[in-house]
């Protein structure tokens, strides 16, 4: 532990920021300071967090499953309604993202999920699955209940408009925010934000892309055809949120935005815009998620976990206290920094941008 | 079309749950002549001899149309309603939102908005030569300058705008549109949706205005005032009341209450005074105000108190004119109720807000003001400029000059210095905020945020399920004021206020299928495809390609698993993936394998099913 400072600074507001600040501190007896943005309920949703993805490779499926069942015991251990069981519907209309989809359902049978073809024409020519009982964090009641766990656990929150944070090429950080002035042993770069604030582009690993995207809340008369659509082709992913409205998540070519979140809500009618925000996010170029060094540097940066990466945390935290398994260090070890092809065989199926 | 139903008795746009909500400039619901599109009923002028129905959701259709509506008009008298219901959800959307135009303007510059910063503007772009085009929501020029009046040593408002107006036949004549408003805005391109009449009757066109360079210059919003029964039918903005009796003569009863939290609603009284109007009182939320008006209000009689705010208002009588208006002291966070007093017409002023709508949509930021009590412009927007109270300029020395100097700095001349001087706080008591009635969870009637179409209340901005304030959770689009009261009641932090507004105030319109569709899938070929990149390494350095058939003649579905027995099903002991279809004439499937099996007999796992399979013969990748 740093005698004068924290062991640990994490940067991010997402989800997986704040659990794996948590967990390094409650569960690896770490000290742990996170710069962020505060949450507020009024802010759109920037993420719609489930506990599974489409994933292709099954020892990430069989990480994730073992991750995210710790992290609901954790959560729910919270509070109630902090999450919330849906049947999420993932949608393919590519031959590739058929495939993809397809083995996704063989290896999500294989490993205990409920997951069937669903015939819905009306809805999408190609492969629909739906996933029963999935997690889904729900917005709004998570992040105050994780603000106060952070509290309960000595975890330092700073307000990122109020901190300034300087990370070093060694990884250690200075964080200045009014009368507080210390250092970080290890720097984590926590979410797309944070690393398109702190690392410029050429400080970031080449498997790394900006990638437009948005957020929008709609209101529909009518409802979805599920509680979770995730359109892979289209780059469209919509939630019910209450009786009347609708949260959608799109990414790639902002020309098309609204043409593709219009066909993909189709069944509910005309949506009416109550809000919209716009910003980008990192993917990985091979579709991978990359947990590894930021070029040229040592602060470790965490991207493209998808839309399951709060539920990645308790393995993550792991993996940044040292206190890893073997599998899982095998699992984080293939998708470190780009070296030859070593990223390539842990490559993901990664949609096409629309 | 909006001042004519006022003036004919018609108070009430519709009901919110059963509480009667009062018919505004800024909550008129949409009317058509029954040709063409729908209209804003606010922008749209009444002619002789054409008829309007309001477009929305009625409460009761059948009574209140045809010949039940005109024996109940003779039965019980002329509708002071347009009878609509209003719901949790919004009101009919504007469907010029999602329009294409039909004409585009080129001009060096486009001024959004007709009052004395954008006529300062359109003056000087016109004076030097460059096309301007000036967008005015309403049919005049002028803006509200004239309800302010003006100070010793300065120009008459008409002065002023008459030598402005002069200004736009300059060396370069303006294109003005009128009763023309500028919905979006991207890069330098304005979408505009103007009413026009041709020949006898009203219609509407979307206009896109190409521009080098934007002036925004949308003036300020009225605040509602926050106490139950804020939109009770008989309450109207000071600056909405002014308007409507000085362009249309519009004042409804012949006694009227004034409430303010600043010193122009005095002049506004001093003028129904004059008019014969029976002014009331005037109750003001700060202390002991000190004001030239205030003084003026004194000496014709007019009995004034201070530190009062209205605490309730509800109608005297069901569908009847008059309402009754309660006030409770305002002071150092007391709260006294004090008597009511029944009234015809009850003039609520609030504070103000720069309208920056038009700068969020076009990427601009914005920020809570603390001093102000407002969201202000933060930032810049390249190739935009603010002018006027949308900037947050509160005089009008400072808006002719802000005007004139956005103009002037684009063309790289010299721009006047911008001093927004506001009169010595010894002679003139500063603005208060908009006062914000104590929170009385059980009190009869609806507390408004604001006067739009959100009806987002005071109740579920406050408390809502899980303890989420409704305001996060209702999907509508929220108001300037929404925002700006839901910090004044302490729902929302003022941090949050700037980030909310961008994200939930500047958009409009609606989400539909246009038809866009995923690429159709291209049609099977013949060749051998090649294994997809998320499988590469999952058999090894060296996979080899293979064709397998069902023992009961099945075609696989992608991403079967392949196993040396039919016991297994973990995924990491597979020895295959199928991963395309079989080839014409043949059956299974086609799989990535990690390398010859020791056996050709071996099973495929489809969907949970163990199925006998066998390798019929390696394939070749096409290079």
């Amino acid at each position: 532990m740093a005698s004068d400072g924290f062991d640990y600074l994490i940067v991010g507001s997402t989800p997986l920021a704040g659990l794996v600040a948590g967990l390094l501190a409650s569960a690896h007896g770490k000290q742990v300071c996170i710069v962020g943005e505060p949450f507020s309920p009024f802010r759109l949703q920037r993420s719609l967090t489930l506990s599974v993805a489409p994933v292709t490779r099954p020892e990430t499926l069989i990480l994730l499953q073992r991750a995210a069942a710790e992290a609901v015991r954790l959560v729910n251990g919270w509070g109630k309604g902090l999450v919330t069981r849906v049947d999420p519907l993932f949608i393919a209309e590519t031959p590739e993202s058929i495939a993809a989809l397809g083995y996704f359902r063989q290896l999500a049978l294989a490993l205990g999920y409920a997951v069937e073809p669903v015939a819905d024409r009306s809805l999408a020519e190609g492969l629909i699955l739906r996933v029963r009982d999935v997690q889904l964090l729900g917005h709004g009641r998570f992040e105050p209940a994780l603000e106060q766990w952070l509290g309960q656990h000595g975890v330092r929150r700073l307000d990122r408009a109020e901190a300034a944070v300087s990370i070093r090429k060694d990884g250690t950080a200075r964080i200045t925010a009014g009368e507080l002035a210390v250092d970080a042993a290890r720097s984590i770069l926590l979410d797309d934000e944070a690393i398109l604030t702190h690392l410029p582009e050429d400080s970031r690993d080449r498997s790394l892309v900006e990638q437009p995207a948005s957020a929008l809340l709609l209101e529909g008369a009518k409802g979805l055809s599920a509680p979770y659509l995730a359109f892979l082709d289209r780059g469209v992913t919509l939630t019910q949120d209450g009786r009347a409205g609708v949260s959608a998540l799109t990414s790639g070519d902002p020309a098309t935005t609204r043409a593709r979140l219009g066909s993909a809500a189709a069944r509910a009618g005309a949506l009416r815009i109550a809000g919209e925000m716009v910003f980008n996010t990192i993917a990985t170029t091979d579709g991978a998620p990359y947990v590894g060094p930021a070029r040229g540097g040592k602060a470790v940066v965490v991207a493209g976990l998808g839309p399951a990466a709060a539920f990645f945390a308790p393995a993550v935290a792991r993996h940044l206290a040292g206190a890893s398994p073997a599998d899982e260090e095998a699992w984080f070890a293939a998708r470190g920094a780009t070296r030859g092809n070593l990223r390539l065989q842990a490559a993901e199926y990664a949609p096409v941008s629309a | 079309m909006l001042s004519a139903a006022l003036a004919d008795g018609i108070q009430i746009a519709g009901r919110h749950g059963d509480e009667p909500i009062a018919l505004d400039e800024t909550f008129a619901p949409l009317v058509s002549t029954g040709k063409g599109a729908a209209l804003p009923m606010e922008r749209t002028p009444a002619l002789d001899g054409v008829d309007f129905v309001t477009i929305g959701d009625r409460r009761d259709p059948i009574a209140s149309g045809g010949l039940l509506g005109t024996v109940r008009h003779l039965l019980v008298g002329p509708a002071r309603t347009l009878n609509h219901r209003f719901g949790d959800a919004t009101a009919i959307a504007a469907p010029w939102h999602n329009a294409s135009p039909t004409e585009t303007i080129e001009a060096d510059f486009a001024i959004v908005g007709g009052g004395i910063a954008g006529l300062s503007a359109a003056a000087a772009a016109s004076a030097a030569g460059k096309s301007a085009v000036l967008v005015e929501r309403t049919d005049t020029l002028g803006g509200i300058t004239r309800y302010f009046g003006g100070i010793d040593g300065e120009a008459s408002p008409d002065e002023t705008i008459t030598e402005l107006l002069a200004g736009l036949e300059g060396k370069t004549p303006v294109t003005v549109l009128l009763r023309a408003e500028a919905f979006a805005i991207a890069g330098t391109t304005l979408r505009v949706h103007q009413v026009v009449v041709d020949g006898d009757r009203p219609t509407s066109r979307v206009v896109a205005i190409v521009a080098r360079h934007i002036v925004i210059a949308t003036g300020a919003m009225e605040r509602l005032p926050v106490f139950p029964g804020n939109r009770t039918p008989g309450i109207a903005g000071a600056l909405a009341a002014y308007m409507r009796a000085e362009r249309y003569g519009v004042w409804p009863g012949r006694r009227a209450l004034f409430t303010t939290p600043q010193s122009f609603a005095y002049r506004l009284a001093l003028h129904a005074a004059d008019a014969g109007v029976a002014v009331q009182r005037i109750v003001d939320s700060r202390l002991a105000p000190l004001s030239r008006f205030v003084d003026f209000a004194k000496a014709m009689g007019i009995t004034l108190a201070s530190a009062l705010a209205p605490s309730h208002a509800e109608p005297l009588e069901r569908n009847k004119p008059g309402l009754r208006v309660s006030f409770s002291v305002n002071m150092d966070e007391i709260s006294h109720d004090a008597s009511a007093i029944e009234t015809d017409q009850l003039i609520a002023a609030g504070a103000w807000q720069p309208d920056i709508m038009l700068w969020l949509r076009a990427g601009g930021a914005a920020a809570w003001d603390e001093t102000n009590g407002w969201l202000a412009p933060r930032g810049s927007v390249a190739t935009l400029s603010l002018a006027g109270s949308a900037a947050g300029l509160r005089t009008n020395a400072a808006a002719l000059a802000s005007g004139k100097a956005a103009i002037l700095t684009q063309l790289g001349k010299s721009a006047p210095r911008v001093v927004d001087h506001v009169i010595e706080e010894a002679f003139e008591t500063p603005d208060a905020h908009t006062s914000v009635a104590p929170f009385r969870p059980h009190a009869k009637g609806n507390t408004y945020l604001d006067r739009g179409a959100s009806l987002i209340t005071r109740r579920s901005a406050e408390t809502s399920r899980h303890g989420i304030s409704g305001i996060a959770v209702r999907p509508v689009q929220l108001s300037l004021g929404d925002i700006a009261a839901a910090v004044d009641i302490g729902s929302m932090a003022a941090r949050d206020a700037g980030s909310v507004a961008a994200e939930r105030c500047a958009l409009a319109g609606e989400i539909t299928d246009t038809g866009w569709r995923v690429h159709p899938p291209a049609p099977a070929t013949a060749e051998v495809p090649a294994p997809p990149v998320w499988l590469t390494g999952r058999f090894g350095d060296k996979p080899q390609v293979w064709a397998i058939a069902s023992a009961d003649a099945r075609n696989f579905g992608p991403g079967c698993l392949v196993f040396t027995n039919s016991e297994t099903s973990d995924p990491l002991k597979a020895i295959g993936i199928i991963y395309a279809a079989p080839l014409p004439g043949t059956h299974g499937g086609i799989a990535i394998m990690a390398g010859t099996p020791d056996n050709a007999s071996l099973f495929v796992r489809d969907a949970g099913t163990a199925v006998a399979s066998r390798l019929t013969g390696q394939l070749k990748l096409k290079s």
